[in-house]
């Protein structure tokens, strides 16, 4: 039942072929996969400012943080990050080695960055801060704080696995630009989520 | 030359973060959360842009990417605020 006064004949639309976005669909699927986690990011985030809202009070980041310390989270994070850019940009120029060797950088700096965390977690452990209890006032604060941050640690994990076996499949010669990429795009969408917890939960 | 976008990128990252940390001790409340918050969306944008290569990427993909974390979570954050703010109001 095609109109005739279409200006767009059949011929011109997406007839199903294998790139409808200009890209494969391994990188395509990883996309959908980041938007969607993304989105549930936004939503304990959203969560997170309404409840610090309806708490009316909230307790002084500078009791609870050492700033300096999550200064240096954030910049190991940030470094993994462009050394993960680096060995995606050093695979697709076919260079395996330095590949190699910038996707080890990222694994030494994604656990640094855990191992600080756990640190951070259990300093706010021993002083009295749970998932339902906050020494220094809302309880809100413990749920959303170990709730976002320790969601944003298992993803944290889940890539340091990621570029391990990665790392393993390029030294073996297995894992072509392509995978590398794909292992990219999910460490720096890691790091992305990360400049909205650093600056919602640490500066704000 | 690839290289050096994305350490560029890293040290522009890292200058917006030492200056965040640096302002986040002032007490111009509105107008800092203004600015920090502005300057979250830069540095997204800059891991988007240039780590995650959508520069360089077709400009559907773009769109989608766009469309659905910008708009939907700006949306997301827009629903919720009113009832926030309330909640804040009727406490103080």
């Amino acid at each position: 039942m095609h109109d005739r006064t279409d200006p767009h004949p059949p011929a011109t639309h997406w007839g199903g072929g294998v790139s409808p976005v200009g890209t494969g669909w391994r990188k395509l699927m990883m996309w959908w996969f980041i938007i969607t986690d993304g989105l549930l990011f936004a939503g304990f985030l959203a969560a997170y400012g309404f409840l610090r809202l309806a708490a009316g009070s909230w307790p002084e980041r500078a009791q609870m943080f050492h700033l300096e310390f999550i200064a240096l989270m954030t910049f190991t994070l940030i470094t993994s990050s462009a050394t993960m850019a680096t060995a995606v940009g050093a695979a697709q120029l076919g260079n395996r080695k330095l590949a190699l060797r910038f996707l080890l950088l990222t694994l030494l700096g994604g656990t640094a960055f855990l191992l600080m965390q756990a640190y951070e977690w259990s300093t706010l452990i021993t002083a009295g801060a749970t998932l339902t209890q906050n020494p220094w006032g809302p309880p809100a604060f413990g749920a959303c704080f170990f709730l976002i941050t320790g969601f944003h640690g298992t993803h944290v994990l889940t890539g340091l696995i990621i570029l391990a076996i990665t790392a393993v499949r390029t030294a073996r010669g297995i894992t072509q630009a392509e995978g590398i990429e794909m292992a990219g795009l999910y460490w720096h969408f890691v790091d992305l989520v990360w400049v909205f917890i650093f600056t919602l939960f640490y500066l704000v | 030359m690839k290289f050096k976008m994305y350490w560029g990128t890293w040290l522009f990252l890292l200058a917006l973060t030492l200056a965040m940390l640096f302002v986040g001790g002032g007490t111009a409340r509105l107008a800092l959360l203004a600015l920090l918050l502005v300057a979250m969306m830069v540095k997204a944008v800059l891991i988007g842009a240039n780590f995650m290569h959508l520069r360089s990427e077709h400009r559907v993909l773009v769109w989608m990417v766009a469309a659905g974390l910008l708009f939907v979570g700006l949306a997301l954050f827009a629903g919720i605020a009113p009832d926030g703010i309330r909640a804040f109001t009727l406490r103080g």
